[in-house]
């Protein structure tokens, strides 16, 4: 029994350094050739976890195995377009200005329940709405809408229209993320002084952003959110 | 470019590890069948055989350890019971039994050498 926990602790350690090696695509959207990888990695993993009289070398080595793979794959296909699309496939257009392209459907063995369904997911209730629609090579749908059918933007209502920032964290749950902090240009002063505006310290805030340089959001923990601006508080 | 060093690293080690194996196992196993026809000439010459055998098993169960730690277990139960076999033979003076059962212990270990070692039929 002791030996199956340690064995399984050691194989979930290794996976979780395999996944993380092989890259945040792995657990987002997955070509084909990754979708076979992660399921492949999970069974070998399995074997030698609950079967003693295996090594685990024998579970440890298929894994490791699969990295490697994975990994020159992918420097390949990225090396060559030829390469990814007979791997990966290619995007398919299946509606376009004239409609459903039932040919494109056929091929792809993809029926109208499975497209209907699909572009439903994504908002789009009739074909009608849609100007165009690919099904990628990860087997989603992107959709462009026709014109009258988009959502409105700032930019159709306003003339000019300013950029935003992204919001920094500074404080993330007790901790001063000090790279966020020389990357905003807050100086460490104005974040002190806005804290001891509101009686906190660093270690009982639960999170304090600041975006577009002024406006902030400062979470004590346990207590109400605080939503203040630099210029007014310091 | 971490990843490609940390990919051929691994490989590096994969393939070391393979090597060595195949070596280590290969050598030990050999070992043992140049051990069983030692204690087959002691069973027919001398009078020390069971002290051969008793060596015999002791050597096979320190180095099992080892081959364990490389391959499935259940492919080494096979062949301590026949060591355990012969052992029990000899000390019950069943010399015939003990040489035949010897020449079955040598089958089961050139069998292993040939399972464990990489050829192309078990590629395939």
């Amino acid at each position: 029994m002791l030996t199956v926990f340690i064995r399984s602790i050691i194989i979930y350690v290794l996976l979780i350094i395999v996944i993380r090696l092989m890259g945040k695509r792995q657990i987002g959207e997955l070509q084909p050739f990754e979708f076979v990888i992660t399921l492949v990695i999970a069974e070998v993993a399995c074997i030698p976890m609950s079967d003693t009289s295996i090594p685990l070398s024998h579970g440890i080595i298929p894994i490791f195995t699969l990295f490697i793979l994975h990994l020159f794959i992918t420097k390949i296909a990225k090396a060559s377009v030829k390469f990814r699309r007979v791997l990966n496939g290619k995007p398919v257009i299946v509606i376009n200005p004239q409609g459903i392209d039932n040919k494109v459907l056929d091929k792809l063995d993809f029926d109208i329940n499975d497209l209907l369904a699909s572009i439903r997911a994504q908002g789009y209730f009739s074909p009608a709405e849609i100007q165009y629609a690919i099904l990628e090579t990860n087997g989603k749908i992107s959709i462009m809408p026709k014109a009258a059918n988009k959502a409105a933007t700032v930019g159709d209502i306003k003339d000019f229209v300013t950029e935003s920032e992204i919001p920094y964290t500074l404080i993330c749950e007790g901790k001063l993320m000090q790279e966020n902090v020389k990357l905003s240009g807050i100086a460490q002063v104005q974040i002190d002084e806005l804290l001891n505006k509101h009686s906190l310290t660093v270690k009982n805030t639960l999170l304090l952003t600041v975006n577009e340089k002024t406006i902030i959001y400062l979470q004590p923990y346990n207590a109400p959110a605080i939503y203040d601006k630099f210029s007014e508080a310091c | 470019m971490k990843k490609l060093i940390i990919a051929l690293s691994i490989l590096a080690v994969i393939i070391g590890a393979g090597a060595f194996e195949q070596v280590y196992v290969s050598k030990t196993l050999d070992n043992f069948i140049e051990r069983t026809e030692a204690l087959k000439v002691a069973l027919t010459v001398s009078n020390n055989a069971l002290e051969e055998a008793e060596e015999l098993e002791k050597w096979w169960i320190e180095k099992k350890q080892y081959l364990e730690a490389l391959s499935p277990h259940n492919f080494f139960m096979d062949i301590t019971y026949s060591v355990y076999e012969v052992i029990g033979n000899i000390e019950n003076d069943e010399i015939p039994q003990a040489l035949t059962r010897i020449e079955i212990l040598k089958g089961q270990i050139s069998n292993l050498n040939h399972i464990l070692c990489i050829h192309w039929e078990h590629v395939i």
